[in-house]
């Protein structure tokens, strides 16, 4: 039997402590709703929703140090401004990154400048021997001294006698150095070349499989001193916009005769009459039909686009295939030229370089036609910075995906800058292509001064397997790059060679491993007014090795190799 | 205790323990302070920008729960003020339109990445949720995260249905990313509606030659022109179908007629929302686009509003002077023209623009001391331009020297000898001399270079016609 305290205890507990527990139960349950559905604040909404994008730039790695001091090169350009502002002024200057003595390294050439109307002293091209850790400067001993006021600079085998002959384009004639075994002789006459335009990149390459590199030069503006004019965009002297000249050019093409001389077939291959501003020119298969076309950057004038017909004569076939303006209907100002098959479907795309204010394009090859691809690549946002001349796509890391380098230089002042010292210097720019866009790597450049940037070569100079730049600056310093690439990741470089030895320019490879397949062109030139180490460049991630190497020459020969070690040069001579 | 207690125990446990040491949120109410105000530091042209100590920026953003706006040092002032103002309200009344106008001024500053901040904010936290899913989407779109961009327009095509640039955006995005047929239906949705109706046709053409569809493509852009006449882009694609098409003689002329149209500025074109943002921030660019546009439709006196409004912004610009003071000059303001003119040459003696205003002005005054002054400090500034010669000729013919006027006329056009304007000038100041051959003779030269001058055609036949 229960005493009455007991009864009575457990009754209150009965009774209370449900009341309490259920009780405190509600304004618990209140206050967590409220916690639960509290509004954030702006930053954590814009957090969140940050989180969901992929990342919109990265603080990159230091991908390249300036080493040019360390080498021993003091190279600075001399632009000739005297306060005239006459346009080919800001033009150049050209840079070349071959082997000329054969000793197995790239050496480089820079363009000349100096007085523009031979009314001062004279700036003449240089030649810088690579001599393992440092560089000596070699030109006059060995003949490659061109005076003058140079642009272009066009590396390739032009006489099948394996060694590497350079054209120059300048204001005036032009200059072709034949290489005779590490010595040059100027053979521009002999040969039938020497046009007196306003010439800017030139290109080396097999237009009619005969086995002998052509060539075609672009030209920028038909210029007098007499033709130019002031031009007070910023209320201050300044350089003209280069349609204020109404004056594009005609650009030529030379056909190689095999016996030393060229032709000069400008108006027999249906390319006269076509004028433009040119700036940069690239040599590919665009629509594959076996046949070596030409891409023509123009500045402000539409792009051309040189459909090879394979008998000796072009049609320009840029406003059928989509490639003569942006998708946005502008003649962009084309400057320099990356054509890589970015998207490894055996088609060669485009990645133009373009002014301020307006993004680089990027057309997307789609089997004879392009489609403006500018946007999707993520290049809206931060190539619309500066203005961008040189430019390579190569694989910076060797991690199999290719990035993107671009040499920036000012053309106009801007009122904000017009008091600076340097008003038309301006920082490059490096990006990695991440999830399908370029993503800008900011930081990615050591110890390098802003310049106005202008041409831009790419090549393993230091024999390490990844590749470095060489940059000119116009009125400023030559520039070398070395590329710090830490990352332990493979690599594979190709050295494909014509029967005679010299480079096998147009010679596609292709790189498979497992199911991952990378194609190159042997290709020197593109970029802007640059001639880049021929070799094809292969970054393999964590491959231990090549599955199979396929070499396709020019005239069609063939060759296939199979597990092929990874790390390596690999020198495949014509059969 | 029963179970049924056991149960209540357990619960209550729960939920005070998540109250108490759950998720971060009921004390994070927004902010209850604006962001800090920057002090103004100015440039030699008197242009104000924004100065502050980066820490104490960053720690206003994180106690105002904002996201973090970087770097305001050297951002332009006035759109920042007004940013901070909007920081300041939403910080009051909680109100989350404010975070989109925040982002609208972001935007306008071309700070994108914020800019895209903002508006997820406000439509999260705001009441206008179609109009910033819209900014949203456009902010996404320009910083290339196409995927975001299509998922917050189609959201605000939801809310809003009837603003037909959401649909173009969308067949843009859809264009981008390969995805034609869809790019195609939304570009069918936004034709021949919104502010620039051939906008969705002229997208339907680009996909049809993307897939070589030239004849369709035609098809479309023929349509867009009949809305838009002087659509640029209609223009350039319909020549690159004809060239498609080997028509390769029609695709040269319409590639020229749209040569001799505008080029598109982008977005700005056809999205009027945009717009408003730029107004919104009033950045030094919306009024010198304001003040550009003003003068091109000759509407003298809002251009003169618009122009001392620049000055207002960049007191020290001989640039902006010199453009303004011509503005005013021709408003009837001379004494306020001559006194920006002669600030702008005082401020940069060898700045052509600067002298050519003050020369302009001047002989408009008829303070032709000063007039001549200018001109010759331009001819020497540069011997070579044909606007200083122009400028004495002026001054010649309003001292009543006609004569010396000419001379000075004909050098002009040695300089510049495919300028028509020159040539008109002195044809008139031929007409007035009564040297009505030579008139005459410039006239049919001038037809020569440019035989459809409407202008010189009729001053021929009236000539003729005496």
């Amino acid at each position: 039997m229960t005493s009455p305290a007991d009864s009575v205890a457990p009754g209150i507990a009965q009774r209370v402590l449900p009341v309490l527990v259920w009780g405190s139960l509600l304004p618990g349950l209140w206050l967590a709703y409220h916690k639960a559905t509290a509004q954030r604040t702006p930053a954590q909404v814009a957090e969140d929703f940050r989180a969901t994008l992929e990342s919109q730039g990265a603080q990159g790695d230091a991908a390249f140090r300036d080493i040019t001091l360390e080498l021993g090169i003091l190279s600075v350009h001399d632009n000739g401004a005297r306060g005239d502002f006459y346009i080919p002024e800001e033009i150049g200057p050209g840079v070349g990154l071959f082997d000329f003595d054969q000793d197995g390294d790239l050496d480089i050439f820079a363009a000349g400048g100096g007085a523009l109307l031979d009314d001062g002293p004279t700036q003449h091209a240089q030649l810088w021997r690579n001599d393992g850790a440092t560089f000596s400067e070699v030109a006059g001993e060995l003949g490659a001294d061109v005076p003058g006021y140079s642009y272009g600079v066009a590396c390739g085998d032009i006489d099948g006698d394996g060694d590497i002959d350079v054209y120059i384009s300048r204001l005036g004639p032009d200059v072709l150095l034949r290489n005779d075994g590490g010595r040059f002789v100027d053979v521009t006459t002999r040969a039938g070349l020497g046009q007196t335009g306003f010439g800017t990149s030139a290109v080396f390459f097999d237009y009619d499989g005969d086995g002998l590199l052509d060539l075609y030069v672009a030209n920028y503006l038909d210029w007098t001193p007499e033709s130019d004019h002031a031009c007070f965009m910023s209320g201050v002297p300044d350089y003209c916009d280069p349609t204020s000249y109404d004056a594009a050019a005609q650009d030529r093409l030379y056909h190689n005769l095999g016996d030393g001389r060229f032709e000069d077939v400008t108006s027999s291959s249906g390319i006269e009459g076509h004028r433009g501003n040119g700036l940069g020119v690239c040599a590919a298969d665009f629509d594959a039909d076996g046949l070596t076309d030409l891409y023509v950057a123009n500045d402000a004038t539409p792009a051309m686009l040189w459909r090879n017909l394979g008998d000796g004569t072009f049609a320009d076939a840029a406003l059928e295939m989509g490639c003569a303006y942006n998708g946005h209907g502008v003649a962009i100002s084309g400057m320099g030229i990356a054509c890589e098959d970015l998207d490894a479907d055996g088609l060669p795309d485009l990645f133009v370089t373009n002014i301020h204010g307006q993004s680089h394009l990027f057309l997307r090859n789609r089997g004879g036609h392009f489609v403006d691809d500018t946007m999707r690549l993520g290049l809206a946002g931060w190539s619309t910075r500066w203005t961008g001349f040189g430019t390579a796509i190569f694989d910076q890391d060797n991690d199999g995906q290719l990035d993107v380098y671009v040499t920036n230089g000012g053309v106009n002042l801007t009122p904000e800058r017009i008091h600076e010292a340097e008003p038309y210097a301006e920082p490059d720019q490096f990006a990695r292509l991440e999830g399908g866009r370029f993503v800008e790597q900011v930081g990615a450049v050591l110890g390098a001064k802003n310049g106005a940037g202008r041409a831009l070569a790419a090549g393993d100079l230091d024999g390490d397997g990844d590749l470095d730049l060489v940059l000119t600056n116009n009125g400023g310093e030559l520039q070398v790059l070395r590329n710090e690439c830490s990352a332990d990741n493979s690599w594979l470089m190709v050295d494909v060679r014509t029967p005679g030895g010299g480079p096998a320019l147009g010679a596609t490879v292709e790189v498979r491993v497992g199911e991952q397949v990378s194609r190159r062109t042997i290709r020197s030139h593109s970029s802007y007014l640059s001639s880049s180490d021929p070799r094809a460049h292969f970054g393999l991630g964590d491959a231990s090795s090549v599955d199979e190497l396929r070499i396709r020459w020019p005239d069609g020969s063939e060759r296939s190799l199979q597990d092929l070690a990874v790390n390596q040069v690999l020198v495949i001579d014509h059969d | 205790m029963t179970k049924f207690s056991v149960i209540g125990a357990v619960l209550a446990a729960v939920v005070w323990g998540y109250v108490a040491v759950g998720p971060r949120g009921l004390l994070t109410r927004p902010g209850r302070s604006g962001l800090a105000l920057p002090q103004q530091s100015q440039n030699a042209q008197g242009a104000a920008s924004a100065m502050i100590d980066l820490g104490v920026w960053r720690e206003s953003c994180d106690l105002a729960g904002l996201p973090l706006f970087p770097d305001p040092n050297g951002v332009e002032y006035e759109p920042l003020r007004r940013l901070i103002e909007a920081s300041e309200r939403w910080a009051l009344t909680g109100d989350g339109d404010e975070l989109g106008r925040m982002g609208q001024i972001a935007l306008a500053l071309e700070l994108h990445e914020p800019a895209r901040d903002f508006f997820a904010a406000a439509r999260e936290l705001g009441s206008e949720k179609e109009k910033w899913s819209y900014f949203l989407g456009a902010e996404c779109q320009q910083l290339g995260d196409l995927r975001a961009a299509i998922e917050a327009l189609e959201s605000a095509r939801l809310l809003e249905p009837d603003y037909g640039t959401t649909s173009a955006r969308l067949g843009a995005l859809y264009f981008e990313l390969g995805e034609l047929e869809k790019a195609d239906e939304n570009y069918a949705m936004a034709a021949g509606t919104g502010p620039f109706p051939s906008l969705g046709l002229v997208g339907r053409g680009r996909v049809a030659l993307a897939q070589r569809g030239f004849d369709e493509a035609l098809k479309h852009l023929d349509a867009a022109l009949r809305l838009t006449p002087r659509d640029f882009l209609a223009h350039r694609l319909r020549s690159q179908s004809l060239a498609g098409l080997g028509r390769m003689k029609e695709a040269a002329a319409a590639s020229r007629i749209s040569n001799e149209l505008p080029a598109y500025r982008g977005w700005l074109t056809f999205d009027p929302r945009l717009g408003e943002a730029h107004q919104l921030a009033s950045t030094q660019r919306s009024i010198e686009t304001t003040l550009s546009m003003a003068i091109a439709r000759g509407d003298l006196p809002a251009a003169a509003v618009a122009g001392e409004e620049l000055l207002g912004r960049l007191p020290n610009s001989p640039q902006i002077l010199a453009v303004v003071a011509r503005v005013v000059a021709n408003t009837g303001d001379l004494p306020r023209a001559l006194e920006l003119a002669r600030r702008a040459a005082d401020l940069a003696p060898d700045n052509l623009k600067a002298q050519a205003a003050l020369a302009d002005v001047a002989i408009g005054a008829k303070d032709f001391e000063l007039g001549q002054r200018a001109t010759k400090a331009m001819i020497k500034l540069a011997p070579e331009d044909a606007t200083g010669y122009q400028l004495l000729a002026r001054l010649y013919y309003a001292q009543g020297r006609p004569e010396e006027s000419i001379v000075e006329l004909r050098r002009a056009i040695s300089l510049e000898p495919q300028s028509a304007r020159q040539r008109l000038m002195l044809v008139d100041v031929l007409r007035r001399s009564e040297r009505l051959m030579e008139a005459e003779h410039e006239l049919e030269e001038l037809l020569v270079i440019e035989p459809e001058n409407l202008e010189a055609r009729k001053a021929l036949q009236a000539l003729r016609s005496r």
